[in-house]
């Protein structure tokens, strides 16, 4: 055998044997012993050792920065217009944008269900949006699925998650006191509403041999994992929740291409 | 194919040069992007390895073949991505890849056979990264449980929201580094080196033994963590979570394991020994002569 002298490859069962075997003089005389290899396998070694310690020497004298992760950070809109509704606060670096609705009070613009009861007469309806990047559909986005699932078992009719063509899903939820529409848009530029949406997504692109081999290159990464977690929320004491929906669906509509290109691909 | 008088000492000076540098080259780049973590991992388990090279070093004869020229893929990639676009993800896959080249480079695909378990171990580095591909899982929530549930057995008031524990004024949002994935990894990939360095009948079983341990360890942190937040002391938190106190956790976890896998090996080595047919006659030999001088 040429790698190995006999099959004992464990420290256990090498120290065992060292026992029987000859004398060290001996052994050490068949390790010295010269042994015909090609010429190439010594250039290739040589060459191998040499280009080790240059890359070791350049790390050690002129590092490369070695990055964590390297992904563009996504870029927060300072200012996000939409149609119907005044920004009230600008404050769009902390994630947070805050809107009241201009002029009186108006209908949604997709009809209402006749039997759909409106909102009392109010001044003004107030839009709070929250953006935040996450590296991963983490636990409490998760809890936030579970919620929704839970608020659907008591009214089977009411979906969970919806889906605009073209846009991809979102969720719709409602608890005592706001109605809230939820997404997550994925550096692809879709909309994930569901966990398994956003599995589908981020799953698909590790099988693509051009981002295999952007990592290759250090270029990118295999799996981006991150998506821009979005939540417009509407209270319940100024539109009832059926209003609300379609208000933030409407809105939403307006929001998406805006944010889509926020976060830009890993 | 001209030929050329070389001794294997010759040939086995020039490997140890190359997995050296790749070695060094590894830690400097790990200790360049100062993760504790990472340089602590890293550092044991090219300590196994290397163990367990040393123990065979007097049986390597390397010899070239066609496949040893397959040795300077991976060996050529880890010094072009080291010298132009490290980072994290690539820095747990590198001793993977530079044992895989080195292994090729010795004795082509015999070498991959006869250092299968030197791959395995430095495998474990690479561990989160490849089930990250492959694998989506996020044990937060379950780590926010376990602390929560030793929090309130202690008699405190917390309240429990997802992965987020609030207690008193504060709050702490398990996620991410607090979640114990790391730890478990970590653990992991010493009790596969322990077993492959240290065998004892079933000590597969320790595998599982050690991501409870880190599990239960670090949900323990978290429960520190959030004590802290609710009195106020964001210092002690920031210490605990990100500073030396993390690395302390660690240690705890680390030295559980290695006091309960030495007390399963001492108990299991006398059963291995009378029915485990796969142990060479050479370890039951010298058990038997180990036993007779006791006696």
């Amino acid at each position: 055998m040429n790698l190995l002298e006999s099959n004992a490859s464990h420290p256990a069962e090498v120290e065992a044997q060292d026992d029987t075997r000859p004398i060290p003089s001996e052994t050490a005389g068949a390790n010295n012993r010269a042994n015909n290899q090609p010429l190439i396998y010594w250039v290739l070694l040589w060459l191998t050792c040499l280009s080790v310690v240059g890359v070791l020497a350049k790390s050690l004298i002129a590092p490369a920065s070695v990055q964590r992760q390297p992904l563009p950070p996504a870029q927060l809109l300072a200012e996000v217009p939409l149609r119907h509704w005044q920004a009230i606060d600008h404050s769009g670096l902390d994630g947070r944008y805050e809107y009241r609705s201009v002029g009186p009070t108006r209908s949604p613009v997709n009809s209402l269900p006749t039997d759909t009861p409106l909102a009392p007469q109010t001044p003004t309806r107030h839009l709070t949006v929250t953006v935040y990047e996450m590296n991963a559909f983490t636990a409490n986005s998760r809890r936030f699925q579970r919620d929704a699932a839970i608020a659907r078992s008591f009214d089977p009719s009411w979906p969970q998650v919806r889906r605009l063509a073209g846009v991809g899903s979102y969720v719709l939820a409602r608890d005592r006191t706001t109605t809230t529409l939820t997404a997550c848009i994925t550096p692809q530029g879709k909309s994930v509403g569901s966990y398994e949406d956003y599995l589908g997504q981020t799953y698909r692109q590790q099988f693509e041999p051009l981002r295999l081999l952007a990592w290759a290159a250090g270029t990118g990464v295999v799996r981006d994992a991150r998506c821009l977690w979005i939540t417009m929320s509407m209270p319940q004491a100024e539109t009832p929740p059926d209003q609300a929906e379609l208000l933030l669906e409407e809105a939403w509509r307006e929001w998406f291409p805006r944010w889509k290109g926020v976060l830009p691909p890993g | 194919m001209e030929s050329f008088p070389l001794s294997h000492r010759d040939v086995r000076l020039c490997l140890l040069g190359i997995g050296a540098g790749l070695l060094a080259l590894h830690l400097t780049l790990s200790w360049r992007l100062d993760d504790d973590q990472l340089i602590s991992n890293s550092l044991l388990l090219w300590i196994g390895t290397c163990y367990l090279i040393w123990h065979k070093r007097s049986q390597i004869h390397p010899q070239f073949d066609k496949s040893n020229l397959l040795g300077l893929l991976p060996i050529g990639f880890v010094l072009l991505r080291s010298s132009f676009l490290p980072n994290g993800s690539f820095l747990a896959v590198l001793p993977l890849l530079a044992a895989l080249g080195l292994a090729l480079l010795t004795s082509g695909f015999r070498g991959l056979v006869a250092f299968w378990r030197e791959l395995v171990i430095l495998a474990c580095l690479a561990l989160p990264v490849a089930l990250f591909l492959f694998v989506t899982f996020d044990i937060s929530i379950y780590t926010a449980k376990v602390a929560s549930f030793v929090l309130w057995y202690a008699g405190k008031p917390l309240r429990l929201e997802g992965a987020i524990l609030y207690l008193g004024q504060g709050a702490v949002n398990v996620a991410g580094g607090c979640s114990g994935q790391e730890q478990i990894f970590h653990l992991f990939g010493i009790a596969v080196m322990a077993c492959l360095i240290f065998p004892f009948r079933r000590c597969w079983v320790m595998l599982g033994v050690a991501i409870a341990i880190a599990f239960v360890i670090n949900a323990l942190r978290v429960c520190l963590m959030t004590l802290l937040v609710a009195a106020g002391n964001q210092t002690g938190f920031v210490y605990w979570h990100d500073g030396s106190g993390s690395l302390l956790f660690s240690m705890i976890s680390v030295g559980i394991f290695g006091w309960i896998y030495s007390e399963f090996s001492n108990a299991g080595f006398s059963d291995a020994t009378l029915n485990d047919p796969g142990l060479s006659q050479a370890e039951l030999a010298s058990h038997d002569a180990f036993h007779e001088g006791q006696r």
